[in-house]
């Protein structure tokens, strides 16, 4: 090594099509990063909106993209102490900094890498890092989620969802949820106190038949659409919208400012010590990861595929990529 | 005692100077004898359309208060007859008197002492800019070091959000329109002043932040421009309106990781809760003014109660320098 490794490139933005399985060689490692040889990573909604071009201006072509790493150090730089060859780790590379982690190796800068917890597996590491470093952003940091308040989490059963209902609980929110009547067993199962069909019920009336009226004092928004519009309807006064969806058509504010509301937009921003954190929920068992599939490497393009379509697959949890292995673990139709 | 009452809403030919028997206390509640009051945006707006933070008609508006407590109600003790107080206590649904009249029945906790240091008029012009400037600055977390940037530094609540981003220690910059209020802008203690019309948001952010952005974007103009908030704040930092009926593009929240901040300081009043805290704040605010470090920004023209009429037109057109003060009672 330094030699080649597969990844997986994009020589083009566009659909799943686009992804191409190459040989390409291995970058350098500098005197403060390490090199990683990636045993599993994970697939984001970021990924399939930076495929498809919402992020043309950030992401120069050919690419690698990917944001979810859990694999074992390989070489350390001149500088590096904190690491030492053998270590597992996992963490999210720098976004819009250089190769991301559809690849057999990756270089990162010590800084982004954190220790993987030691109860789960690479596949399952795998599946924590871009949406848990997310998440512990938006309740810890910016909502400032604390014990006793009630949270509404869109989509419990998603990939977002299912780590951030677990986190809620952990600080000890009451946390409801939107989902399917078929998923209402499974989010019960990872701490919903109260799950909404939103297909049978409006998720504003139905909050405040659950808090007698007062609503809830954070709305997680995952879904976009009106729902930045709609959310202050669920808000108790004073209360808080986390959001991670970007928007393309404008947002009325009115009702936030009957309510005194506060707007957090979350676009992931890193560093270890919030991973750190999370690896202590993880290895204490408050945090499972929810693994809904999985595919090997070369099978990228059915991995968005099936995230893209996530509803109709009947998909819980993540899409995870066996980079190492040749895992094929697929949802069934619900 | 005399009150402008309103019995519709509509223009300022609303207001009918009339008798009202004075109020009593009741429990929690003092006897203002207004000295004087102010005009805010709520005020007018309220007047023009109604519910639904309206109080029921008739009504008498007007939330700002400056006076002295002539009657005290069951369970008060801060405090008696005699006492001289100032607040942001009436004029909305929720409480039960305005302070465009001689004597309001206040909830007591949501008077302070006024301070020495200001006149009754002076005193009057604060409360409702003042709560508002102070949570949105407490809800941006601007501090010792903060930069925070106030739009319409001469404005109701710019004014006072620039005098107390100072006392609490941040680096303050101010848009006004004029050099006018420019001046005004910098005598409050405005570290840099930008004339909008001069520089545009992403040249003075390049020559004042070297293109990082501000930590706070507080836009305390009540207009709808938030796209130039959204384009002066930093990567992760924070923007405070305080108007939000608008559409208004969201998206560049997203990429930057902003948090927006809606603030609505009548609530309190409104849902009755959390009432304390407004009391407490303008407690606060009073050892500031004793200090010099917060005084209010007084347009020269005078106006007395039978000239409320005439102190809406103006404050709605957007004529006044400083807040529109209306004197009650001079003694």
């Amino acid at each position: 090594m330094p030699g080649t490794m597969k990844a997986i490139v994009i020589p083009r933005f566009g659909g799943p099509d686009v992804f191409e399985l190459r040989e390409v060689p291995v970058e350098a490692v500098g005197p403060r990063q390490v090199r990683v040889r990636v045993h599993a990573t994970a697939v984001n909604p970021l990924d399939y909106q930076i495929r498809r071009g919402d992020y043309v201006d950030y992401v120069p072509l050919p690419a690698i993209i990917g944001h979810d790493i859990s694999g074992v150090v390989e070489e350390i730089g001149s500088d590096v102490d904190e690491f030492a060859v053998g270590d597992e780790v996992y963490y999210t590379p720098k976004i819009f900094g250089g190769p991301g982690s559809y690849a057999e190796q990756h270089v990162a800068d010590v800084e982004y890498v954190g220790r993987k917890p030691q109860n789960i597996s690479h596949l399952e590491a795998a599946s924590l890092t871009l949406v848990g470093g997310t998440v512990w952003e938006a309740f810890v940091e910016r909502a400032q989620l604390k014990v006793g308040e009630t949270i509404l989490i869109h989509g419990g059963a998603g990939g977002v969802g299912t780590i951030a209902m677990q986190i809620a609980k952990a600080i000890g929110a009451r946390v409801i949820t939107t989902a399917r009547a078929r998923d209402h067993e499974f989010v019960r199962s990872l701490g919903a106190d109260e799950a909404i069909d939103f297909t049978t019920e409006d998720y504003v009336e139905a909050v405040a038949r659950l808090t007698d009226g007062e609503g809830v004092n954070v709305v997680f928004d995952t879904i976009g659409g009106d729902a930045l519009t709609r959310s202050p309807l669920a808000l108790a006064a004073f209360g808080r919208v986390v959001s991670l969806v970007d928007l393309a058509q404008p947002q009325n504010l009115i009702e936030a400012w009957g309510k005194n509301a506060a707007y957090h937009f979350v676009f992931t921003r890193q560093n270890r010590g919030k991973l750190d954190s999370l690896t202590r929920l993880v290895e204490r068992g408050l945090v499972k990861p929810v693994i809904g599939a999985t595919l090997p490497l070369a099978r990228m393009a059915e991995a968005h595929e099936l995230l893209e379509n996530g509803t109709a697959r009947g998909l819980r949890g993540k899409v995870v990529i066996d980079v190492r292995g040749e895992t094929v673990d697929l949802p069934t139709t619900r | 005692m005399r009150a402008q009452i309103i019995e519709a809403f509509g223009e300022t030919d609303v207001f009918r100077l009339t008798s009202r028997p004075e109020p009593l206390p009741g429990p929690g509640e003092v006897v203002v004898a207004l000295a004087a009051t102010s005009i805010n945006p709520v005020d007018y707006k309220l007047r023009r359309y109604g519910p639904s933070i309206a109080p029921a008609l008739p009504a008498i508006l007007g939330c700002d208060v400056a006076g002295t407590v002539v009657a005290v109600g069951a369970g008060v003790a801060d405090f008696k007859a005699g006492d001289e107080v100032y607040g942001c206590a009436g004029g909305v649904a929720g409480v039960s008197g305005g302070s465009y009249a001689e004597f309001i029945a206040a909830d007591a906790r949501l008077l302070a002492h006024k301070p020495s240091s200001l006149t009754m008029r002076e005193a009057a012009a604060l409360p409702l800019v003042t709560i508002t400037a102070w949570e949105a600055l407490d809800r941006a977390g601007v501090g010792a070091g903060t930069s925070v940037v106030i739009h319409g530094g001469a404005g109701g609540v710019g004014h006072i959000a620039i005098q107390l981003a100072k006392a609490r220690g941040a680096t303050v910059f101010a848009t006004v329109s004029s050099d006018e209020k420019a001046a005004i802008a910098e005598r409050l203690g405005a570290d840099h002043v930008i004339n909008y019309r001069v520089e545009g948001v992403a040249d003075y952010v390049a020559r004042l932040t070297g293109g990082r952005g501000f930590d706070v974007v507080f836009d305390a103009t009540g207009g709808d421009d938030i796209a130039t908030s959204f384009a002066a704040a930093r990567l992760n930092g924070h923007v405070v309106t305080i108007v939000s009926q608008y559409d208004a593009d969201l998206s560049p929240m997203h990429t930057k990781g902003l948090s927006l901040h809606v603030v609505f300081m009548l609530i309190p009043m409104l849902h009755d809760i959390g009432r304390e805290a407004h009391g407490r704040l303008l407690r606060r605010a009073a050892a500031l003014a004793e200090t010099g470090k917060l005084r209010p920004l007084i347009d020269p023209e005078t106006f007395a109660l039978e000239d409320l009429p005439r102190a809406h037109q103006k404050a709605e057109a957007g004529r006044a320098l400083g807040k529109i003060v209306v004197t009650i009672a001079t003694g």
